[in-house]
């Protein structure tokens, strides 16, 4: 021994059964910041990619450059890739066709479309004047190939194109988009063609840098310096965003949840471990009083109570961290593999994160530091009368006598370890109710999302046909003939007329917008029902629907008169396909009664698992140019995917704050237990039974939980209605109910971690010779 | 008729060349009312004796019969119950529960064992140990002779054949500790209860029926005193 403080090591190996409680909570607090954080990080990098490869990998973009200025920029050596693009006809609102459709033309050169944003899928960029890529979905749209001739016809007349390559700069906005194609030529070309037209060009230049970080430093130099205005300069948010070049809300939020979780799973990691010292400090008050004895200073007992505390950290860290990181491995590969999507099926599964791991260390060591520093304080104000007298050790809950209604001994005196310190009793209370009433509002949260991710909704299309600016363009028979298809679900219906003037029995609606449900999908809707019933809506009836939201002055029983008809609101949805401002919903019987018109606006198609492209082609060729095709169902993946992403992490962090109210139980009753070791000893040695004991313990432990299922159910309830009428109801209409099974879930928890948190307690005590209990402390 | 016998009672901890005898082949026998000193220096064995008669320890091999009954053939249930009715324990840091009143420690066996306590026997106790006025305090509000009048009266509450007294006046000043040993004394011959008492004082060994020696785990019977 070199120095007082080489017991420490010597120590813990004696301790080591008394010091796996500590250890455990160490790890435990290392390994969910290391998980939430390698996690978050993972997330946060994949996020990254999909950004580059949805918005490309550009810094940032300029209108209006002079040539000499652009030449200027080309020569900067932190410019890395420049590019050119310019377009028309974005919005399809004129006259530019290739074949039956509605043309967009793009005029780009390489190093924009292929370098900056990796646009070209299929073939190649135009080599050729003459030559085109076309987005992907042309394929269909048109029936094409590479090789394959094209026409485009401009109102200055038509221009040959060979198809040489399929891709867009924008899968966002094509994705599923049949109604318009989008045609990219060359520069030349696209300038010949505007040149034709008699239309001026506004090419945008669009510059990579060497780093996000020199981008910014670039962007600036070049309005301060370059005389370039701060209006014609367009960043790209998702790529310096990412970088911290940009205030991204998406991106820091997730940074602001990860920092959030870190001081909550650190503050509950100091409640853990201090609770855990407090017990081993107590459990050794002899041998603090011992030291003090044999000429320990104070400071020198404190010392030594932290570097003992901190000497934990060399085996739990790793261990926290090794478990962190595997279990992020975990929670990745179920992402990637068992959620899928867009946004999770690239994530790497397998990877080391340096802020998990730093994060990892830092509130494994920060944590135990600041832990120690109470117990470290209670260990040094030990007397050294301690080491020569073994009795005075007597709980602190002893302040008040405790009175006996009840015949069982046991259960009374359990009852009053439970309530004898006030301070105990509010933060087992407070721990068991704080869990609760997160359980209760993140409950709410996840209704919440549901409703906002159209995906959930049972009417949600898969492909939507919408005539152009909502025009009643589709006839009925359309929708007859498109659930014929083979690897068709269902198919529905629904007209649409907006500003129908009207007079109400609410003074604030001089006009409506009527929409129809055909029968097909009023029987979808059942589930979206708010108020009153479907019965009375379907075929030519006087009843009607609407939207219960905040934004819609139509009430439940208003009624509106259009022309003659008089309509009464009998029945409110949580959400509709339409704008719900103002909206009345109809049989499709009763839309054609009021308004005399048959077709339908929009025609929603649900696809079965055996839908493939022919379906696809055959629902196309139903379709005139009018006819806006638009493919959601990658949208509703991905929207399901997120859905549960969001399901899986409420889910896990119920689960860790669950863990900590767990385990903070049972640092309790064992910390309790230990300290009344002496006490159980005696009343075993005039007569009580192991039964008796256990029911003690369990008597504490129920009290606790009692308590905290009062206070969680007493503040949660209330609460999380209130958010519910607040955020959901509000919104989406659905109204609040008891949440049953939710309730069921948290008794269940709470009674479960009453019982485990006694089971090791009791059986170490009852385990332990009646000798030795006495002389436990 | 004897209430107590011990029959080669050994006990060794450890094992191989660590191994520590702490009682070697003891034998002996107590009859009923009988109040018997154990003394011995520290460590010699006294406690773990004590510890086996009181069936708070189980021994390496030998045998302890109260009142005919074999305590180590019990189970832990029936044994729990059988030291909960027939042995009272009295320790030398009294081991109260300290949010008990005094009379709440001192029926706690009774309770214990579901049953109602002799309010009669309670008041009569009381008044013997002189606690009468300090019923519902709590231990912390006693002094250290109140505190172990208070572990007597718990001791002989359930009226048990036998009570077993680790040092019971170890903490206590010269004049409680007389006024203790006079309570056990008398509790002996009202109730003709079995009182087996360690102590390291030779005055209170002479004033027991009998004294028993035991050194390095060796039992020797110094026959009694008040005779």
């Amino acid at each position: 021994m070199r120095s007082y403080l080489s017991l420490i090591p010597i120590s813990a190996r004696v301790r080591r059964q008394q010091n796996r409680m500590t250890l455990l909570c160490i790890v435990i607090s290392v390994f969910l910041v290391t998980a939430i954080f390698s996690v978050a990080e993972t997330f946060t990098r994949t996020e990254e990619q999909i950004m580059r490869d949805k918005h490309g990998s550009w810094h940032i973009q300029i209108t209006d450059l002079s040539p000499d200025l652009a030449d200027g920029i080309s020569r900067r050596p932190d410019v890395t890739v420049m590019g050119w693009w310019d377009r028309i006809n974005f919005d399809a609102s004129q006259p530019y066709y290739i074949g039956e459709r509605r043309a967009a033309l793009y005029g780009t050169d390489e190093a924009y479309l292929v370098q900056l944003m990796n646009g070209v899928e299929e073939g190649n960029f135009p080599q050729r004047d003459d030559e085109v890529v076309l987005n992907s979905e042309a394929k269909i749209a048109l029936d094409v190939g590479i090789g394959d001739r094209v026409t485009v016809r401009t109102p200055a007349g038509d221009a040959e194109f060979t198809v040489s390559g399929f891709g867009t700069d924008d899968s966002d906005y094509y994705k599923g988009q049949t109604f318009m194609v989008a045609v990219y030529m060359t520069r030349n070309a696209f300038h010949t063609l505007m040149a034709q037209n008699g239309l001026s060009e506004s090419p945008v230049c669009t510059i990579q840098f060497q780093s996000a970080e020199k981008a910014s430093k670039a962007r600036a130099e070049l309005q301060e310096s370059g005389g370039v205005p701060k209006e014609t300069i367009l960043e790209n948010k998702a790529v310096m965003g990412i970088a911290g070049q940009s205030d991204n809300e998406a991106i820091s939020g997730i940074y602001v949840i990860a920092i959030f979780l870190f001081l909550l799973v650190m503050a509950a990691g100091v409640l853990m471990i201090s609770g855990s010292l407090n017990s081993s400090i107590a459990q050794r008050t002899q041998f603090f009083g011992m030291m003090r004895c044999i000429g320990a200073s104070r400071r020198q007992v404190m010392r030594f109570v932290r570097l003992e505390a901190l000497s934990w950290c060399k085996t739990a860290v790793p261990c926290g961290l090794a478990a962190g990181t595997l279990v992020s491995w975990g929670i990745c590969a179920y992402l990637r593999f068992g959620i899928g999507g867009e946004e999770f099926s690239v994530m790497p599964v397998i990877s080391f994160s340096p802020l998990g791991i730093l994060g990892g260390v830092l509130v494994g060591v920060v944590t135990v530091y600041l832990s120690a520093q109470a117990p470290a304080k209670k260990a040094a104000r030990v007397s050294p009368v301690m080491a020569v007298s073994g009795n005075a050790e007597l709980p602190e809950s002893c302040g008040h006598a405790m009175t006996l209604r009840s015949r069982k001994i046991e259960s009374a005196l359990g009852i009053h370890h439970a309530t004898g310190s006030r301070k105990n009793w509010f933060l087992m209370t407070a721990s068991y109710a704080l869990s609760i009433i997160l359980f209760l509002c993140f409950s709410v949260g996840l209704s919440f999302a549901r409703g906002l991710l159209p995906s959930q909704r049972a009417y949600q299309p898969d492909i939507a046909l919408n005539g152009y600016a909502n025009a009643l363009v589709i006839e009925q028979d359309i929708a007859d003939k498109i659930r014929g298809i083979s690897g068709v679900e269902y198919a529905y219906g629904s007209s649409y007329l907006r500003d129908i003037p009207v007079t109400s029995s609410n003074p604030e609606i001089d006009h409506i917008h009527l929409e129809s449900y055909d029968d097909a999908l009023l029987e979808l809707v059942k589930e979206s029902v708010a108020q009153g019933n479907l019965s009375g809506i379907f075929g030519d009836s006087n009843e009607v629907i609407t939207i219960l939201n905040k934004d819609n002055p139509l009430k439940m029983g208003d009624t509106i008169q259009i022309g003659e008809e008089e309509l009464q609101i009998t029945c409110t949805l949580s959400s509709s396909i339409f704008p719900s401002k103002c909206l009345i919903i109809c049989s499709q019987e009763t839309f054609t009664r009021l308004t005399g018109e048959q077709n339908y606006t929009m025609i929603g198609i649900r696809l079965n698992p055996q839908a493939d492209d022919s379906t696809l082609k055959e629902i196309n060729k139903l379709v005139e140019s009018d006819v806006i095709f638009g493919d959601q169902r990658e949208s509703n993946r991905s929207d399901n995917s997120t859905f549960m992403a969001v399901q899986v992490a409420v889910y896990g962090f119920l689960a860790i704050i669950g863990m900590i109210t767990l385990f903070y139980t049972m640092n309790s009753i064992s910390i309790s237990t230990v300290s009344r070791a002496k006490q159980y000893g005696a009343m075993r040695a005039v007569g009580i039974s192991n039964r008796q004991l256990s029911r003690m313990i369990s008597a504490e432990a129920l009290t606790y939980a009692a308590s905290g299922l009062i206070a969680g159910c007493g503040i949660g309830i209330p609460l999380s209605r209130f958010l519910y009428l607040r955020i959901v109801t509000r919104y989406f209409g659905t109204l609040w109910q008891l949440p049953i099974i939710t309730l069921c879930i948290i008794i269940v928890f709470v009674f479960s971690c009453s019982v485990i948190s006694v089971y090791a307690p009791t059986k170490r005590i009852c385990g332990m010779a009646v000798v030795d209990t006495i002389n436990e402390l | 008729m004897n209430l107590l016998e011990v029959q080669s009672l050994s006990k060794t901890y450890g094992q191989g060349e660590t191994a520590v005898h702490a009682l070697k082949d003891v034998s002996f026998s107590v009859p009923k009312g009988e109040y018997v000193a154990v003394v011995g220096e520290s460590g010699s064995g006294k406690s773990t004796l004590l510890n086996m008669v009181g069936a708070l320890d189980t021994p390496t091999s030998g045998k302890v019969l109260i009142d005919g009954k074999e305590t180590f053939s019990m189970k832990e249930k029936q044994l729990t119950v059988f030291r909960r009715r027939n042995i009272g324990f009295i320790f030398q840091s009294f081991n109260l529960i300290p949010e008990l009143t005094v009379e709440q420690n001192i029926i706690f066996p009774v309770l214990l064992d579901y049953r109602k306590p002799d309010k009669r026997y309670l008041e009569e106790l009381l008044t013997v140990l002189n606690l009468k006025e300090r019923r519902r305090h709590l231990p912390s509000q006693l002094s250290g002779g109140q505190q172990q009048r208070v572990a007597i009266g718990r001791a002989l509450i359930t009226r048990p054949a036998l009570i077993l007294a680790d040092e019971p006046t170890g903490n206590l000043d010269s004049q409680n500790t007389a006024e203790v040993i006079r309570l056990l004394k008398t509790a002996s011959k009202q109730y003709e209860q079995t009182i087996i008492m360690i102590t390291h004082s030779q005055s209170i060994a002479q004033t027991a029926d009998r004294v028993l020696q035991v050194s390095d785990g060796v039992l020797t019977d110094l026959g009694g005193c008040r005779e």
